[in-house]
């Protein structure tokens, strides 16, 4: 019990310091939550038909940017303690690894939410306005998953953060593994119509909550080899 | 209280040693200045007694629970968080909580005469703020064991003299602390034993005493310079 109330006291703790450096970001984290709404504008008016995949996944893609934000601010979470060699701090201290991972992606996962939420009425509103008939594919299940589907995105950007050393390549691997993560779970929860039906929704809820806590547990174990790999 | 290193030999992957074959005991109450070159082995010593690393032979032994307080080259400080915030941030993850937290991050702000830059952004600081700040940091949790990597690097008079006083100030106390150090005046000052590394291997040690009335510059010049012309 006592472990427990330890445990989340340092996730709480990580978390705020987390929230902290993101609040003195204001005007990057504007800067990404318009942009991310440009792509969004775009395949709304044109109702999904220029893309990759058919138009109604098309649009259902859009709403992984919002868990770009996660990839963006977190590419450089584990880069950066590395360079300030707080990382080294993190290591030493009485927090456990899993808690400082945890504690690092809840607060841009808080973000990442409030920004699909966002775009979510955003793209909403759009298909209202042109009259188009698509608004039935944005259901309660495909906003309640999303924030599954971003925490898998995060701890890939930070699997690849500790890996990569370089910080530019850092930059672009996250970002590219972190975007097809996310439209990967995105387009196969969609064809195994998790966004219908409420018993496959809660199964694949629970089948990536699997794969978030394995790689959780990768995470921890890299972390703590991570030294390794920091040239001196 | 003892730290007794027995031929310790550790190397990245398959590079070349960073140390070769070392030994060393460390007592409680000493104050231990770890000199050398660049690349030497410091900071990798550093970083096998702190555990972050493993040896590739022998082994590293306490007869002590180890608490450890660590400023890295870096201060090892968040730059976007105030100073308060890298305080009271650096106290909850070693355990204290945030009462305590708090009230010892006001008193360290007090010793370190940085009381006025409470709320200024870490990378607004100068160069001597910041490293008074990573020093506040790393004694934010009082541990028995203390690392200081470059705590003297490039501090302007004032800075030096409140950085020399709280080091000196654990003379005697049930506390081992090992210096890594480029600044021979502090070692002078402020340290009890000396030891000198060059290629990853050992090349002097003594204790400060006083018997030993020669400048530790001298010291550090004949022997270095003498290994080296043994070593052509």
């Amino acid at each position: 019990m006592r472990n427990m109330q330890t445990n989340l006291f340092h996730i709480l703790s990580v978390s705020k310091k987390e929230f902290m450096e993101i609040k003195n970001s204001l005007i990057k984290v504007s800067g990404i939550l318009l942009l991310s709404l440009l792509p969004v504008g775009g395949v709304g008016f044109n109702q999904g038909q220029n893309g990759t995949f058919s138009p109604e996944r098309n649009m259902l893609c859009t709403l992984v940017f919002a868990g770009l934000f996660s990839a963006i601010f977190l590419k450089e979470a584990i880069t950066r303690e590395k360079r300030q060699q707080t990382l080294e701090i993190l290591l030493i201290s009485k927090a456990d690894l899993s808690c400082l991972i945890i504690g690092k992606i809840l607060p841009v996962l808080a973000v990442s939410i409030l920004f699909e939420v966002i775009q979510f009425s955003f793209l909403y509103g759009i298909l209202i306005y042109i009259g188009s008939g698509m608004t039935s594919l944005f259901t309660i299940q495909s906003l309640l998953m999303m924030p599954f589907i971003y925490y898998s995105m995060c701890i890939v950007v930070l699997i690849s953060s500790i890996i990569v050393n370089d910080e530019k390549a850092s930059d672009v691997i996250g970002v590219i593994l972190s975007f097809a993560v996310g439209i990967l779970l995105l387009l196969g929860v969609n064809f195994l119509n998790a966004f219908v039906s409420w018993s496959i929704f809660l199964i694949s809820c629970f089948g990536i909550s699997v794969l978030n806590i394995s790689l959780t547990f990768l995470c921890k174990l890299i972390l703590q080899k991570s030294l390794l790999f920091i040239k001196l | 209280m003892n730290i007794k290193i027995d031929n310790i030999s550790f190397r990245y992957n398959k590079h070349e040693l960073i140390l070769k074959d070392l030994s060393i005991a460390f007592s409680k109450g000493q104050i231990w200045g770890i000199l050398g070159h660049n690349g030497a082995g410091k900071t990798t010593l550093a970083r096998l007694i702190l555990g972050l690393l493993p040896p590739c032979s022998g082994n590293i032994s306490f007869d002590f629970e180890k608490s450890i307080s660590y400023l890295p080259e870096s201060n090892g400080i968040y730059e976007k968080l105030t100073c308060y915030e890298n305080l009271v941030f650096r106290g909850e993850i070693f355990g204290l909580n945030t009462v305590a937290s708090k009230k010892r991050a006001d008193h360290l702000l007090e010793e370190l005469n940085i009381v006025n830059k409470k709320w200024e952004r870490a990378a607004f600081l100068s160069h001597g703020m910041k490293k008074r700040l990573g020093l506040g940091c790393a004694l934010m949790n009082p541990g028995n064991l203390i690392i200081l990597d470059e705590p003297t690097n490039g501090l302007d008079p004032e800075s030096l003299e409140i950085v020399r006083n709280i080091i000196s100030s654990f003379k005697g106390t049930d506390t081992i602390i090992l210096i890594i150090c480029h600044d021979l005046e502090t070692v002078q000052q402020v340290c009890n034993n000396i030891v000198i590394l060059q290629n990853g291997e050992k090349i002097y040690i003594s204790a400060m005493d006083g018997d030993n009335k020669e400048s530790i510059k001298d010291i550090y010049l004949k022997v270095v310079k003498g290994h080296e012309e043994y070593a052509d």
